[in-house]
């Protein structure tokens, strides 16, 4: 039996080994069990397995060939050959298990290669980029389609070299070739949005069979941005968005059937599927280790429904960290104290929001709101772990802050310190994590090559190629570090006296989120909605830029809430805000105060 | 090749060629003479006596002789190896290094004069 299982044992030596030696191996073995009986018996086995790891590396190591008195002279003629020195040739297990192997290793292989490269922080290594670090940024450099994004991060990385050395370490750009998320819908809709279905369909219907011949004119047929919006735009309202302005196309007749077919390839006609704000947010997270939500600064009923948000029962069961632009590194240790329960001064924490780099008003009140949410909500559940906020912006102390040389390295590099904080306290932690900063931050489509053409064609309709729209600086960094993201923007009805779709917004239950993909609110102009009628229209759509809205409230109901002026003028802080618009700006601002209209209407605008 | 492998000399080659300056033997044979040499501390496995037979093949210093003819039946399968004049040399050389070692340690006041 022992014998046997030898013999067995001996398969994994060298076939040259066994041919020579497996005869006087066993042989060995046999005399072996003769001589030694009890407990030597037990130690030959001990023996065989410790043989078998000093031996078969020995075994593999000779080349079996020098005894063999083969000939390697050179071929007589001079002409080159090759002698085979295995005589045996293999065998067909040999050849099945090397090439299940070989499969094995190659399909691995392929399968970690085409997995994102998950981001670990490398402790020790001194802010320097490790050489796999260097060839990703190389290599994601040389693909990234934006140049100028690109061009202006170096610029960026070159400007603050060495001022922030208490910075994490910048990490490399991430892959131009990161693909728009999938947008998973958020719920299976409502009768009010099966009625607003039949009623876009019938304005399509009318809005083809009223204006089709002029809009041959207006668009050609290719699949560019200024086509679809046009065509977004007419079904819409009827009219035509330009700068903030609208443009009727009042036409009578001719080449409706085929602008009806063509039409019916571009325009979504799905209905949006509206689903309680919060508990869509909350139901992201099963499916998304990120949420990005992209804020209005200031306004009062979004922030509200953020601190309705993280008190919802289940938030904190699902969501780890909270991520905000509102937040200076330099507080994060009195913040985690606070929101965990602890008795801190409310004038300490406060600085948290109030010494953010960026800021040249007096800091609104409704981020403290959210401060306080957190610390309430992580009290209400005493021993759990609670929601953890993380300051998003760069730990720039003002009181060293004397001109705008010494603020300029914090200042530029706000957005890779946002995404290093997630990277490093979101990610590598494998948590959860809702971001919040301004929606330009995230916006997709955001680029600046993007913003510069807007600009020279006064955000008229132009012709962009909707394949160069990609995620922005935060998110595609965040997708290479392997997170999966989802966007959701706020946003409102502010295209007021365009159509019937302020009433269609209203009679939403809000406050809604609303994905954004194959329905008519996608395909609205991203702007003015998402800035509540700030910024002129603009050729990209909301679905180009986010992956959903948040609705919740129209236009005239929000507001933008400040600080009194009892609260600023003529206190420390006002007067260090005002040294601190001098550095930012040059020179002092008035201050808003108190409560305004957030949405400023597009005639308004205009003027 | 061989060489390479067998510089620095491994203790089993050495033990090998130990067992094997007193005379031809078998492999089960130098099994027991190294074990005995090495008061039980060192009993080698087929694969590490063989892997080392072979390395020691084929670096010349031992070789692979004929039976002797006072073999009883029940052993002719076996192969008997003797020590060569270089494996001789080699070893003895070893030998050497060893003693060189074990001057230094007594001088060094590791080791006693116990050992020789």
């Amino acid at each position: 039996m022992s014998e046997k299982m030898y013999t067995r044992l001996l398969r994994i030596y060298p076939s040259t080994f066994r041919k020579k030696y497996e005869g006087e191996a066993l042989q060995l073995i046999r005399d072996r069990l003769h001589d030694e009986t009890g407990f030597k018996r037990v130690c030959l086995w001990w023996d065989l397995v410790t043989d078998l790891l000093v031996g078969l590396p020995q075994a593999y190591r000779n080349s079996y060939v020098a005894t063999e008195a083969m000939s390697l002279s050179p071929n007589p003629d001079g002409i080159p050959s090759f002698k085979v020195l295995d005589k045996e040739p293999l065998r067909r297990g040999s050849i099945l298990v090397g090439g299940a192997v070989s499969l094995t290793a190659i399909a691995a292989f392929g399968f970690v290669l085409s997995r994102p490269i998950a981001y670990l922080p490398i402790s020790g290594s001194n802010g320097r980029m490790s050489p796999i670090e260097s060839v990703l940024e190389h290599l994601n450099r040389a693909t990234t389609s934006d140049t100028a994004v690109s061009d202006a991060q170096e610029a960026t990385e070159s400007a603050s070299a060495g001022a922030l050395k208490q910075q994490p370490r910048p990490w490399p750009a991430a892959a131009a070739t990161a693909s728009k998320p999938e947008t998973p819908a958020l719920g299976s809709g409502s009768k009010k949005g099966a009625s607003e279905q039949g009623r876009v369909a019938r304005i399509q219907t009318q809005n083809l069979n009223e204006h089709s011949s002029h809009l041959v004119a207006l668009s050609k047929p290719s699949k560019t941005i200024s086509e679809n919006i046009m065509w977004r735009s007419f079904l819409i309202n009827g009219n035509v968005l330009v700068n903030g302005q609208t443009t009727d196309l009042t036409i009578s007749s001719g080449n409706s059937n085929s602008l009806k077919d063509r039409n019916q390839s571009l325009i979504p006609s799905g209905q949006p599927q509206l689903e309680n704000a919060s508990s869509a947010m909350i139901r992201l997270f099963q499916t998304h280790d990120i949420v990005m939500f992209g804020e209005v600064h200031d306004s009062e009923q979004e922030y509200e429904w953020l601190c309705q948000l993280v008190k919802t029962p289940g938030f904190s069961d699902h969501v780890d960290d909270i991520v905000v632009e509102f937040g200076n590194a330099l507080y994060q240790k009195t913040v985690d104290r606070y929101v965990a329960g602890e008795d801190v001064p409310f004038d300490e924490v406060q600085k948290a929001w109030r010494n953010m780099v960026a800021d040249a008003e007096p800091v609104s009140p409704v981020y403290g709101w959210l401060y306080k949410a957190v610390r309430e909500a992580n009290m209400e559940h005493p021993g759990k772990r609670g929601i953890r906020l993380l300051m998003g912006s760069p730990p720039g102390d003002w009181s060293k802050i004397k001109n705008s040389a010494d603020l300029a390295p914090y200042e530029t590099e706000r957005e890779r310190w946002y995404t290093q904080v997630v990277k490093d306290g979101v990610l590598a932690k494998r948590h959860h994590a809702l971001l919040i900063m301004g929606a330009g931050h995230f916006l997709r489509g955001h680029d600046q090559a993007l913003q510069f053409e807007l600009a020279a064609q006064q955000h008229r309709v132009v012709s962009i190629d909707r394949a160069h729209l990609g995620p922005g600086n935060i998110e595609r960094d965040l997708r290479a570090a392997g997170a999966k993201p989802y966007l959701v923007v706020f946003g409102t009805n502010t295209i007021d006296n365009r159509g019937d779709v302020d009433k269609r917004f209203d009679s939403w239950p809000a406050p809604v989120i609303v994905p954004l993909s194959g329905d008519w609110v996608g395909a609205l102009p991203a702007q003015p909605v998402i800035s509540g009628g700030h910024a002129p229209a603009i050729p990209l759509t909301l679905a180009d830029q986010a992956d959903a809205l948040l609705y919740v409230a129209p236009c005239s109901a929000l507001q933008t809430a400040y600080l009194s002026k009892a609260d600023v003028d003529g206190t420390p802080y006002g007067q260090e805000m005002i040294r601190r618009d001098i550095i930012l700006l040059g020179h002092p601002v008035s201050f808003p105060y108190g409560t305004h209209p957030l949405c400023v209407q597009p005639q308004q605008a205009s003027r | 090749m061989p060489k390479r492998k067998l510089d620095p000399l491994p203790s089993v080659a050495f033990q090998i060629m130990l067992a094997l300056a007193d005379g031809d033997l078998h492999g089960y044979a130098i099994m027991r003479q190294v074990e005995e040499q090495t008061g039980g501390r060192l009993r080698l496995g087929p694969g590490t006596l063989y892997g080392s037979i072979q390395a020691l093949l084929e670096g010349e210093l031992i070789e692979e002789i004929d039976r002797p003819d006072d073999t009883e039946a029940h052993q002719e399968r076996r192969r008997y190896y003797r020590l060569t004049a270089a494996g001789r040399k080699v070893a003895r050389s070893e030998a050497e290094k060893m003693a060189d070692v074990l001057r230094v340690a007594r001088i060094r006041k590791i080791l006693r004069g116990d050992y020789v």
